[in-house]
């Protein structure tokens, strides 16, 4: 089952304890550790 | 394993429960596949949660615990005692059931705790700090089980710290989480080498950080010259940063060398201000010149001399290990 957050905001009063969170969680997402190791490598400033 | 990580306080729990339909969010919204799923109660999302503090009862045999959800389902008794005995076979309490949870040692109740959310087939998983509780050696090898457990079944997973090495062994990608947002999500070792704010380059891991302003960007040899306290100091080239703005530079004391010959690199001069010895590795505390402590690792201290308290010394790191980050991140 995929998990999609958009946007996700919750306060307790005016305390906002959860801010705009957005994220998606692929099915089961988990890969065996080889190619978790090559997916993991460094994108952003290599 | 998708790791929500982040400080106590910082809404880890809150977004757990948003996830599981115990709070309904004041914005935004929750899917499930292509579901919309803000309004439906948590009974019904086909979740599975493992709280915080367990919250077993304790007057209910480990049987019963794990069963209760089932006899909600009004699922055949011989069913119950099917998938109960199946379940508790797979986080080896196989002998267990009749015990009750007072009778448990903190990892067994877990694992009571982790089988009672799995007995009812759970689409998705909610783990809100599972290992908290339990010693430095049980944790190690309780977390080996639950990564097992979650590959084998494949179960869409959200699993919840606030520390940092659990976070680092166990997924696939983490969501750094502070004040309510998430920071950087990546892979744990995005987030280790590549931290692109001063508070992932402070949470994860221990990083010496260099206050700095941009001199020079030199995207052809991939290389930030920088101005700091400690003098100028090469970076990797980052495409956000040009000259004149301000940064923070960071090193990790693993990618620090003590009094090393080779040139070509980094170096600042310093005084030995304090000696930790670790066991697999040495971490010095060196006092740069204009004050700054800076830790710096020695990786085979059988065959080290140790450094006596105020020896000079120039501690040197390569620009490939030197990251930087915009002064206002
Ligand atoms: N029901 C509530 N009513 C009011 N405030 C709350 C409630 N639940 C949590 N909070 C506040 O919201 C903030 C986030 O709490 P939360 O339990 O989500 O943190 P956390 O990241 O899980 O922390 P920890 O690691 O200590 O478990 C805290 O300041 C907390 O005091
Ligand atoms: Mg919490």
């Amino acid at each position: 089952m995929r998990i999609t957050v958009q946007d996700l905001t919750k306060r307790f009063g005016k305390n906002e304890v959860v801010s705009r969170i957005s994220f998606a969680i692929q099915e089961g997402e988990c890969s065996p550790s080889s190619d978790r190791r090559a997916a993991a490598r460094p994108r952003c400033c290599a | 394993m998708f790791t929500l990580l982040g400080p106590s306080g910082c809404g880890k729990t809150t977004l757990l429960r948003l996830i599981a339909g115990f709070y309904v969010p004041d914005e935004g919204e929750v899917r499930f596949d292509d579901r919309r799923v803000n309004e439906v109660p948590p009974h019904e999302r086909g979740i599975g949660m493992v709280f915080q503090n367990y919250a077993l009862w304790p007057h209910m045999t480990v049987f019963d615990n794990i069963a209760y959800g089932l006899k909600l389902q009004k699922i055949a008794s011989a069913t119950i005692a099917e998938r109960v005995g199946s379940v508790l076979e797979k986080v080896k309490l196989g002998s267990l059931g009749d015990r009750y949870p007072g009778q448990l040692s903190g990892g067994q109740q877990q694992r009571v705790a982790l089988a009672r959310a799995l007995v009812l087939n759970p689409k998705i998983l909610l783990l809100d700090e599972p290992l908290s509780n339990l010693d430095a050696k049980i944790r190690i090898s309780v977390r080996a089980e639950i990564r097992k457990l979650q590959k084998e079944l494949g179960i869409t997973t959200v699993y919840v710290t606030h520390d940092q090495e659990e976070a680092l062994t166990l997924s696939d990608r983490i969501a750094v989480f502070n004040q309510g947002r998430v920071l950087q999500i990546g892979p744990p070792r995005e987030l280790y080498e590549r931290p692109q704010s001063r508070f992932v380059a402070d949470f994860i891991g221990i990083n010496n950080l260099i206050d700095g302003t941009v001199q020079a960007a030199d995207p052809a040899r991939k290389t930030l010259t920088v101005t700091t306290a400690a003098g100028e100091l090469a970076a990797l080239w980052d495409e956000r940063l040009h000259p004149g703005d301000t940064c923070v530079l960071c090193v990790r004391p693993e990618n620090a060398a003590i009094n090393a010959p080779v040139d070509g690199q980094n170096r600042i001069k310093g005084r030995i201000a304090f000696a930790a010895y670790l066991g697999n590795s040495l971490r010095y505390d060196v006092e740069l010149e204009h004050g700054q402590i800076f830790k710096a690792d020695i990786r085979d201290p059988w065959h080290h001399e140790e450094f006596p308290v105020g020896t000079a010394v120039s501690v040197s790191f390569p620009a490939s290990s030197t990251v930087a980050i915009a002064g206002d991140r």
